[in-house]
C-alpha cells in the first residue's frame, strides 16, 4: 500500500477510510441494480480525476473482477430464489428475480472493489497508521506493531514460493489439501513466531514502551479539504441513492 | 578505573517445556567504560544471555529466571544479528526517527539527526528510501544508525555480521571500528567469526558449555592459549591474528608467512595438474567427433541460456558445460542471478531463452520423477524443504513416495542416519534440531537415491565453523563416491579449499570460469568484482608489489 | 487488557501468515464455486477463519481472535489484490463470531471445544456479512440453510480442529515456550508436549 501522489493521497488516511466505508455501507442496503451501477461509476469518476488513476490502470486492476463479477452473477442466476424461471438445468436454475439480484450483487461487490482499490491505491501505509494513532485513538503499540509484522508479507510469500518449490524436488504431492495447508502452514509459523518474538525485543530495547509518551516523525492532521471531500463524497452517493428512482 | 557494567555471582535460566534450563552459571565480570569487550563461546554456553542481561534485555524483556546482581546503564543500545528482524517501520529515515520518537527528541530536531547519524554509518541514500530495497550489509549500517540516534552509553553487538556475506561483513566491521573510535564507547560483543573485529578489541571473555567463565583476558593472549577451546566452540578462528599483516609482509621468515606460502604452494601444484588433465580431456573433444561421447563426461550443458526475474533478464547468453563428478562453485554479488540459475538447473525457475541440457538430455524432456532421483537441492533455509515430522520419515520420504520395500528403506535411511551424524536424533521433529544438523539433514534427505548432482545455495552461511568443516566433510566424501557438486557461496576459504571449479557472474553475464587458483592470482579481475582473494593469495601478491620474496 | 509487545507483534505476524496462505486458498476458491456454487465451495471456508483460534489458543486474551482475524484480512488489502476493504469487514464479522465463543466462557477455557465452536460462530458471522453485503438472502432457502451449515461444519472441523492440530504441532517444536499457551501448561504442571532442546 503506497500513495500514488494524486490528490486523493494528499488527504488524511482515516478520515478517508470513514468516508470509504460509508459509502459502502450505503451500497449495501441498495437492492437496485441501476443505483448501484451509478454508484460504482461514481468511484470510477473520483479515481479518474482526483485519484491519479489512468485508463490503462482501471483497466488493468478491475479486470480480474469483471471474472469474478461474471462469477457471482451466475452463482446467484443459477441458485437464487425466483417464480419466473427462464432457463433450467441439471441443478442449474435461472429465473427473473435471480438474475435481477445477480446483477445488483455483482454490481455492489465490483463498487466494493472500486471503493477499495479507490482507498488502498491512494495511501501510505505508514501514514495510515500514524493517523489511526492522531486521529481515531488507536494504541501506538498496534499500530507500530502492525506495521513491524506488515512488512513480512513479501517475505512470506517468497517463503511459501520456496515452500512449493522445495516440496516438488522432494515429491510432496498435497492429496488433501488441508494436510497441504497444515504442511504450509507449520514452517512459514514456526519462523514467523520467532521472527516475531525478536522484532518485539529489538523494539523495546530501542525504548519503545507502547505507551502515548513519545513524539511523531509523522503527524497526519484533519484540514478543510479532507472534510470537503468526505462530505462531498457522501453528499453525491445520498444523492444518487434516493434522487435516482425519482 | 571506573565500572560502567557488570555482574556478580549471575545464574539465569529459561524455562522450557518441562524444566527450567541453566544457562549461565554464576557469572562475575566487570566492564569499564571505553572499553571493548568481545564474549566468545560455543552455541548454547549462554553468550547471547549474558549479552541481553548487561543490556536490560533480560529480564525486562525476555523472561527468564535470574539470580545475582547485574550493574547496567540506562541507555544501551543493542545490534542483533538477522537484518529483518530489527525494524519496524517501511523507511529508513522513519526507522531512525522511531529512535528518536521513543526518546521524545522534538519532531524539530529530527531531520538533523537522522542526516548527522546517516552520515555517520556511510548511508548515503535518500532518506525516504524502503529499507526491503537494502542489501543486508546496508541493513547493518541502518541498524547502527538507529542505535548511534538512542544516543548510547554502551553498545552491544550479537552476531551483527552472523548473516552477511565477507565483504559485507568486512565493510560492517570496519564501519564499527571508525565508530568506536569516534565515539569512544562501550562496545560488547558476541561474534563468532573474528577476523576484522578482534584485531581492536580490548578484552576476550570465553565461555564454555556449562555457562562459566573458562577465561578472561587480552585477545592475543587468549587467541594463542585457548586455540584448542575456540576451534571445540566453533569460532572461525582469525587467520592472522595475533600477528598484523605488515609483520607478516615485511618478514620473509614469519611463521605464519611460511605457513600461507606452504599454502599457496599447494593451490599452485592444484592448478598445475588441473589444467593437465582438462587439456588432456579438451584434446580427445577435438579428436572424438562424436559428440555424445564427449558429453558422456559432461552433467550440465547451458545454450544460450537467459535467465531473471519475471520477464527481465538478469544473465544472458549463458553457455556453460559442467563436467561430471567436480566440484563447482558459483559466486558473484547479490543479485547477480546466480541463485536463479541454480534453480533453473532443476526447473525451479522458468527460463527466460535457451536450453539446459542434463546428462545430454534436455532438461524440460526428464519427468519430475527421473529428474530429482537424479538430482537433488538443498536450499538456504532448511525448514522450508521438511516435509515430515521426524528425522527418519525426513530421510525415508522419497523411498516412501515410491513404495521401496521396507528393507531397503530402512538400510538405506540408517546409513544415511550415521553418514549425516543424525541417529540419535532420528525420532525427533526436524525443526527442533540444531541449525547444523537441519542443515545436514537437508543434504541426506537428497541423497537417498544417491543422487549424481546436488545443488547448493550457500551451504555454510550464517554456521559456525565446526559445523560448516563438518558438512563440507561430508560433501567432499559424496563427491569422491562421484556425485558432482554445484554450490552457490561467497565463501572465498571454501571455494579455495575445496572448489576445482570457480564461475563467477557478474553484470549479466559469466565473468570468469576456471581453477579458483587463476581468479585468485588475477588482480584486476578480483578487484572489478570486489572479491577478497584467500590470505596466501594477497601475501603473495603484497610481496610481489614489494619485491619481496 | 495489558498486552505485551511480544504479544501484539506475535499476534500480527502469525495473522500475516495466515493472510499469505488465504491468498493461495483463494485461487483454490474460485473455479470450485464457479462449479458447484457457494453452497459446495463453503466446505473450504473453514481456512480462513483459521487465524482466530490459532491465535487465541496461543495468546489467551480477549480480543486476540477479533484482532487476528481483522489483521489477516488485511493482509489481502495491503497485498492490493482481491476485495480490498471488503475483506476487512469480512474480517470483522468473522473475527467477532470467534470472539463470542471465548467471550462465554470468560476466556478461561481454552480446549478443543471452544476452538470448534469458535470456528462455528466466525462461520455464523461470515453468515451475516454474506447476508447484509452480499446478497445471501437471495438465494433459495433451503440453499441458505445448506450454505449455513457446510460453513458451520466446515469453521468446526477446518477452522477449529485445525487450528488444534497445528498449535499443536507448533508447541511440540519449542517455539510457543514463552507464551501464555506454555505458561499455564506448565503451571498446571502437566505437560502435553514432548520436551525438547535449547
Amino acid at each position: 500500500m503506497k500513495s500514488n501522489g494524486s490528490w486523493l493521497s494528499t488527504l488524511n488516511p482515516s478520515c478517508k477510510l470513514i468516508a470509504h466505508l460509508l459509502v459502502m455501507f450505503l451500497l449495501m442496503g441498495i437492492s437496485d441494480p441501476v443505483i448501484t451501477l451509478c454508484l460504482w461509476l461514481l468511484a470510477v469518476v473520483i479515481g479518474i480525476t482526483l485519484g491519479g488513476w489512468r485508463l490503462s490502470y482501471l483497466l488493468r486492476r478491475l479486470l480480474p473482477y469483471t471474472l469474478f463479477f461474471v462469477l457471482i452473477f451466475w452463482m446467484l442466476a443459477a441458485f437464487g430464489k425466483g417464480e419466473h424461471v427462464l432457463w433450467q438445468w441439471a441443478w442449474f436454475r435461472i429465473t427473473e428475480e435471480s438474475m435481477n439480484n445477480g446483477l445488483t450483487i455483482g454490481l455492489r461487490m465490483l463498487g466494493f472493489v472500486t471503493y477499495g482499490l479507490l482507498f488502498t491505491s491512494t495511501t501510505d501505509l505508514t501514514a495510515l497508521m500514524m493517523s489511526l494513532i492522531h486521529q481515531l485513538r488507536l494504541s501506538p503499540k498496534w499500530a507500530y506493531g502492525m506495521l513491524a509484522g506488515f512488512r513480512f508479507i513479501p517475505l512470506f510469500q517468497s517463503e511459501l514460493q520456496q515452500m512449493k518449490s522445495a516440496h516438488k524436488i522432494r515429491g510432496y504431492k498435497q492429496k488433501n489439501s488441508w494436510k497441504a495447508f497444515a504442511r504450509y502452514a507449520l514452517p512459514l509459523f514456526t519462523q514467523g513466531i520467532r521472527k516475531s518474538e525478536r522484532i518485539a525485543v529489538a523494539m523495546e530495547a530501542r525504548g519503545f514502551t507502547g505507551t502515548r509518551d513519545r513524539t511523531y516523525y509523522l503527524t497526519p492532521v484533519m484540514t478543510g479539504k479532507d472534510w470537503i471531500y468526505a462530505a462531498s463524497l457522501l453528499l453525491a452517493a445520498g444523492c444518487i441513492a434516493w434522487l435516482l428512482p425519482w | 578505573m571506573q565500572w560502567q557494567l557488570g555482574c556478580k555471582e549471575l545464574s539465569v535460566g529459561f524455562d522450557h517445556q518441562e524444566e527450567t534450563v541453566q544457562v549461565l552459571d554464576r557469572i562475575t565480570l566487570s566492564i569499564t567504560r571505553g572499553e571493548k569487550v568481545l564474549i566468545l563461546g560455543p552455541s548454547g554456553s549462554g553468550k547471547s544471555t549474558l549479552l541481553s542481561a548487561l543490556s536490560g534485555i533480560i529480564p525486562d524483556h525476555v523472561e527468564a529466571e535470574v539470580e545475582g546482581e547485574i550493574y547496567r546503564q540506562e541507555a544501551c543500545g543493542v545490534m542483533f544479528q538477522d537484518p529483518d528482524t530489527q525494524f519496524c517501520m517501511l523507511h529508513v529515515d522513519e526507522e531512525i526517527a522511531f529512535s528518536l520518537e521513543n526518546r521524545r527528541v522534538p519532531r524539530g530536531e529530527m531531520d538533523g539527526i537522522i542526516r548527522q547519524v546517516m552520515q555517520m554509518v556511510g548511508l548515503q541514500l535518500e532518506p525516504h528510501t524502503p529499507i526491503d530495497t537494502l542489501s543486508g550489509g546496508m541493513k547493518q549500517r541502518l541498524a547502527l544508525a538507529c542505535l548511534l540516534a538512542l544516543e548510547p552509553d554502551v553498545l552491544f553487538f550479537d552476531e551483527p555480521t552472523a548473516q552477511l556475506d565477507p565483504v559485507s561483513r568486512r565493510d560492517v566491521f570496519r564501519l564499527l571500528r571508525e565508530v568506536a573510535g569516534k565515539t569512544g564507547q562501550t562496545m560488547v560483543f558476541v561474534e563468532h567469526v573474528l577476523d576484522g573485529c578482534i584485531e581492536w578489541m580490548d578484552r576476550v571473555i570465553l565461555l564454555d558449555r556449562h555457562g562459566q567463565i573458562i577465561a578472561d583476558g587480552e585477545p592475543a593472549h587468549i587467541v594463542t592459549h585457548y586455540r584448542q577451546q575456540m576451534e571445540e566452540a566453533g569460532i572461525w578462528l582469525p587467520r592472522l591474528f595475533p600477528y598484523s599483516w605488515q609483520e607478516v609482509v615485511n618478514d620473509p621468515s614469519h611463521p605464519l608467512a611460511d605457513v600461507l606460502r606452504r599454502e599457496l604452494g599447494e593451490r599452485m601444484e592444484r592448478d598445475r595438474q588441473a589444467s593437465l588433465s582438462s587439456s588432456a580431456a579438451s584434446s580427445i573433444h577435438t579428436l572424438s567427433a562424436n559428440v555424445s561421447a564427449a558429453n558422456a563426461a559432461v552433467i550440465i550443458q547451458t545454450d544460450q541460456l537467459s535467465i531473471g526475474y519475471r520477464k527481465r533478464p538478469v544473465m544472458q547468453q549463458i553457455n556453460l558445460s559442467l563436467p561430471a563428478g567436480e566440484w563447482i562453485a558459483i559466486t558473484g554479488q547479490n543479485g547477480s542471478g546466480k541463485s536463479t540459475f541454480l534453480k533453473s538447473l532443476l526447473r525451479l525457475e522458468p527460463l527466460l531463452s535457451g536450453r539446459i541440457m542434463l546428462q545430454g538430455k534436455e532438461l524440460r524432456k526428464w519427468p519430475d520423477r527421473d529428474l530429482y532421483a537424479q538430482a537433488g537441492f538443498v536450499f538456504q533455509n532448511p525448514e522450508l524443504q521438511f516435509v515430515t515430522d521426524t528425522v527418519y520419515d525426513e530421510i525415508a520420504f522419497g523411498g516412501r513416495q515410491r513404495g521401496w520395500p521396507e528393507e531397503l528403506l530402512r538400510e538405506k535411511t540408517v546409513q544415511l542416519l550415521q553418514e549425516f551424524g543424525l541417529e540419535d536424533y532420528q525420532d525427533q521433529h526436524p525443526f527442533t534440531l540444531s541449525l547444523g544438523q537441519k542443515r545436514r539433514l537437508s543434504v541426506a534427505t537428497m541423497l537417498l537415491f544417491d543422487q549424481e548432482l546436488l545443488l547448493l545455495d550457500e551451504p555454510t552461511f550464517g554456521q559456525d565453523a565446526r559445523t560448516a568443516a563438518e558438512l563440507i566433510r561430508r560433501l567432499k566424501q559424496r563427491q569422491q563416491q562421484g556425485t558432482t557438486i554445484i554450490m552457490v557461496t561467497h565463501d572465498m576459504d571454501l571455494v579455495d579449499e575445496h572448489a576445482d571449479r570457480l564461475i563467477l557472474f557478474r553484470q549479466g553475464e559469466v565473468a570468469y570460469d576456471g581453477t579458483p587458483y587463476r581468479l585468485f592470482t588475477d588482480q584486476k579481475l578480483l578487484q572489478d568484482s570486489a572479491i577478497i582473494a584467500p590470505l596466501h593469495y594477497r601475501l603473495n601478491h603484497q610481496r610481489e608489489e614489494r619485491g619481496i620474496i | 487488557m495489558n498486552w505485551k509487545m511480544k504479544e501484539v507483534v506475535l499476534t500480527v505476524i502469525l495473522a500475516v501468515a495466515c493472510g499469505v496462505l488465504y491468498l493461495g486458498w483463494s485461487t483454490l476458491w474460485i473455479p470450485i464455486s464457479a462449479l458447484v456454487g457457494p453452497v459446495g465451495a463453503g466446505f473450504m471456508f473453514g481456512i480462513w477463519i483459521i487465524a482466530s483460534p490459532i491465535v487465541a489458543y496461543i495468546i489467551r486474551k480477549p480480543g486476540a481472535a477479533l484482532i487476528a482475524e481483522v489483521a489477516a484480512a488485511a493482509v489481502e488489502m495491503l497485498t492490493g489484490s482481491h476485495f480490498g476493504l471488503s475483506a476487512l469487514l469480512i474480517g470483522v464479522f468473522q473475527g467477532l463470531g470467534a470472539e463470542i465463543a471465548f467471550a462465554i466462557f470468560g476466556y478461561k477455557r481454552y480446549n478443543v471445544f471452544t476452538l470448534m465452536l469458535s470456528g462455528a460462530l466466525a462461520a455464523v458471522g461470515s453468515i451475516a456479512y454474506n447476508l447484509v453485503a452480499n446478497g445471501l438472502g437471495y438465494y433459495t432457502t433451503q440453499m441458505f440453510f445448506l450454505t449455513l451449515g457446510i460453513h458451520v461444519i466446515s469453521g468446526i472441523v477446518l477452522g477449529g480442529l485445525l487450528a488444534k492440530v497445528i498449535v499443536e504441532a507448533l508447541a511440540r517444536t519449542g517455539v510457543l515456550n514463552p507464551y501464555e499457551i506454555m505458561k499455564s501448561r506448565r503451571k498446571q504442571g502437566k505437560p502435553h508436549a514432548v520436551a525438547t532442546r535449547m
